[in-house]
This record gives C-alpha cells, sequence and structure tokens, in this order.
C-alpha cells in the first residue's frame, strides 16, 4: 500500500518531463469533459444542455438538486412540456411547466403560459410585464430528469471553501497519481 | 498492483457499471412493456359563469366538468409519477391552436391514481387569449406524462369523444 506520503516523495523526486506529462494530463482531461459538453449542447441545440434546479417550485415532480437534461429544437410547444426560461434582467432561470399555449401552424409564434407544479397560481407575475412568454425567452425543454444528481454543486455554492478543498485535492491527485 | 488504492479504484468503477448496466435494463423494459391505455370518460357539463375579466379585458368562464380515469394501471415499478391534465382545445380567428389546462395533478401514489369527478368544478379558470370564445366548440384531451424512476419521460393523451359548444352570450 502506498500513502499520500510515498506519492509526494516520489513527485518531488520525478524528473521535470514527468511532472509536465501529469499536467498536460490532467489538462487533457479537463478539456476533454469541456468537448463532451459542448457535443451535447450541439446535439440538443440548447445553450446549457445539462442544469441544476435549484427551486422546489416544481416539486414533487423536480426536486432541489435535480439535474435536468435540456434540447431546445425548433418544435412545437405543448401543455404538459417542462421549460426553462430565462427573463431578461433576472439572473436565475426558471424551471416550469407549460399550461397554456396559442400557436399557429405557420409563422408559429407560440404565446405560452407556464405554472409550478408546487405554485398556486401561474407565473405572470414573473414575467415582468410580460403577458406571455415567447420562443426567445425559453433555454430548453427537460426530457430527462436525474435526482439529486446536482447536489454537489449545490453544496460547492453554499460552502465556497469545499469548492477549493475539492478542485484542490482532485488537481494534485489528478498530478500525483500516474 | 494490488495496493489499496488500486483495489478500491476496480471495485467503484465495477460497481458502477453494474449500475449503469441495470439502469439500462430498466430503461429498456419499460421500453418493451406496452403500457395500458387507460379507459377515460370526460366531458364538460356546463359553464357556471361566463364574463370578460374586468383587468385584462379577455373571455374567461368557469367550467363544470365530468372526469373519471383509473390511473393504477400504469402506476409500475419504474414510475415515480404521473402528471395528469385535461386540456381544452379550439380554435380562434387569432391562432389555430389553443390550448388550456383546465385541471391537472401530480400523482404520485396509486390509491390517488383513480380520478372521479362528477359536476366538478375545473380547478382552473378558463380564460380565452382574446375575445373569441362566444359559441365557440371546444374538445377535451385527457393528457398524461409518465415520469420513471430511471429513464427520459414519455407523454401521452387520449382525445374524448365529446365535445362542447360555449354559450352565445355572457352570463350576467
Amino acid at each position: 500500500m502506498e500513502s499520500l506520503g510515498e506519492y509526494w516523495k516520489r513527485f518531488k523526486t520525478s524528473s521535470n518531463q514527468s511532472v509536465v506529462l501529469q499536467v498536460v494530463n490532467l489538462g487533457l482531461l479537463l478539456s476533454g469533459a469541456l468537448v463532451a459538453y459542448k457535443i451535447l449542447s450541439f446535439i440538443t441545440q440548447a445553450e446549457s444542455p445539462i442544469v441544476v434546479v435549484l427551486s422546489e417550485s416544481m416539486e414533487p415532480t423536480i426536486r432541489r438538486g435535480d439535474l435536468l437534461f435540456l434540447s431546445n429544437y425548433k418544435e412545437p410547444y405543448t401543455t404538459g412540456d417542462i421549460v426553462v426560461y430565462l427573463i431578461p434582467g433576472r439572473e436565475v432561470p426558471i424551471v416550469h411547466r407549460v399550461v397554456k399555449v396559442h400557436d399557429n401552424e405557420t409563422d408559429s409564434d407560440p404565446q405560452i403560459l407556464t405554472k409550478g407544479d408546487n405554485n398556486f397560481a401561474d407565473d405572470i407575475q414573473l414575467y415582468e410585464g410580460r403577458r406571455w412568454l415567447t420562443r426567445d425567452l425559453i433555454i430548453g425543454k427537460a426530457y430527462l430528469i436525474v435526482p439529486y444528481a446536482g447536489m454537489l454543486t449545490i453544496w460547492l455554492n453554499d460552502y465556497p471553501p469545499l469548492k477549493f478543498a475539492l478542485l484542490g485535492s482532485m488537481s494534485l491527485f489528478a498530478l500525483l497519481t500516474d | 498492483m494490488n495496493s489499496l488504492t488500486s483495489r478500491m479504484n476496480t471495485l467503484g468503477t465495477h460497481a458502477l457499471t453494474c449500475l449503469a448496466a441495470m439502469a439500462v435494463v430498466v430503461i429498456v423494459t419499460s421500453y418493451v412493456t406496452p403500457r395500458p391505455v387507460p379507459e377515460t370518460d370526460l366531458s364538460i357539463k356546463s359553464v357556471k359563469t361566463f364574463q370578460v375579466s374586468w383587468r385584462e379585458r379577455n373571455d374567461q368562464a368557469a367550467l363544470i366538468f365530468n372526469f373519471q380515469t383509473d390511473l393504477r394501471p400504469l402506476m409500475d415499478w419504474n414510475v415515480f409519477g404521473i402528471y395528469a391534465s385535461v386540456v381544452v382545445d379550439y380554435e380562434t380567428d387569432l391562432y389555430e391552436k389553443n390550448e388550456i389546462v383546465i385541471w391537472d395533478s401530480v400523482i404520485t401514489k396509486k390509491q390517488k391514481a383513480l380520478i372521479k369527478k362528477s359536476a366538478d368544478f375545473a380547478k382552473y379558470l378558463f380564460k380565452d387569449y382574446g375575445h373569441d370564445l362566444r359559441g365557440k366548440e371546444l374538445s377535451l384531451r385527457l393528457k398524461y406524462v409518465i415520469m420513471p424512476f430511471v429513464g427520459a419521460m414519455q407523454a401521452y393523451e387520449i382525445a374524448s369523444n365529446k365535445t362542447f359548444t360555449m354559450p352565445r352570450n355572457y352570463t350576467s
């Protein structure tokens, strides 16, 4: 069994060349993740194909910490769809369900109303003066919910030291082990 | 070679692979097994109030509806919930497609999946985009979205064969 101290000893005695190699490997790993994310973004046409839900307004369908997979194709919206939208001037996107659609087959410009499953009232109050939600405000439509898979990001955002601890230990581990 | 970290690594990846394989099997089985079609009876019985709303100046009505369905056979072991909704469809000069939810519910327990409503108020007010509801023919649909524990959401719908014609005049 090798302890962390032994890893460190080996790291200190290893040549500059292998250190560079480890750094390059780490960079490759990170850029690989980024490429995968961008490819998913391209396939789903959504700028952010994966989002973490922060609110409880869609309980019990979607819980705080759930991970949503989004697609944003130019397809007609229908009632029952779960959409993510961002009102200009607001920072946080909202995940709610479509309860009203007015649309035409040709020159489709849907006028949409949404509501949270856990809310009593519909979302008109959230639209900041708009009466209807339109396509340009919608970031995507949820097709997959992964329960609680985004809990880690919530913890990381709530406790910033945790973020540095995790990132630091991960990079250190990636650098030290081969 | 046989260090603790390498053993833990092997164990971890093996566990993850097994879980992923199980998830795939679950997803495949829930696609392959045919879902029963729930027997549904859905109709609008009458209009309680029918007015022009004071603030937005559009037509709005309080509907009374009959609704019976049994979603219990759909609640199988990979279903954590069903979003059920009653949707009214109609056509106006302004928009060809108008879809409005007048009742909905998220069902997570099998006991709650048997729905029986006779001459009940719709959950939501029925509000038009504009002023086009007088004498309009409305059709109805039951839409339900099955939300599995593992896998993508699946939407289904059952159209009601009963239509309803809105009154020619507003109620006072």
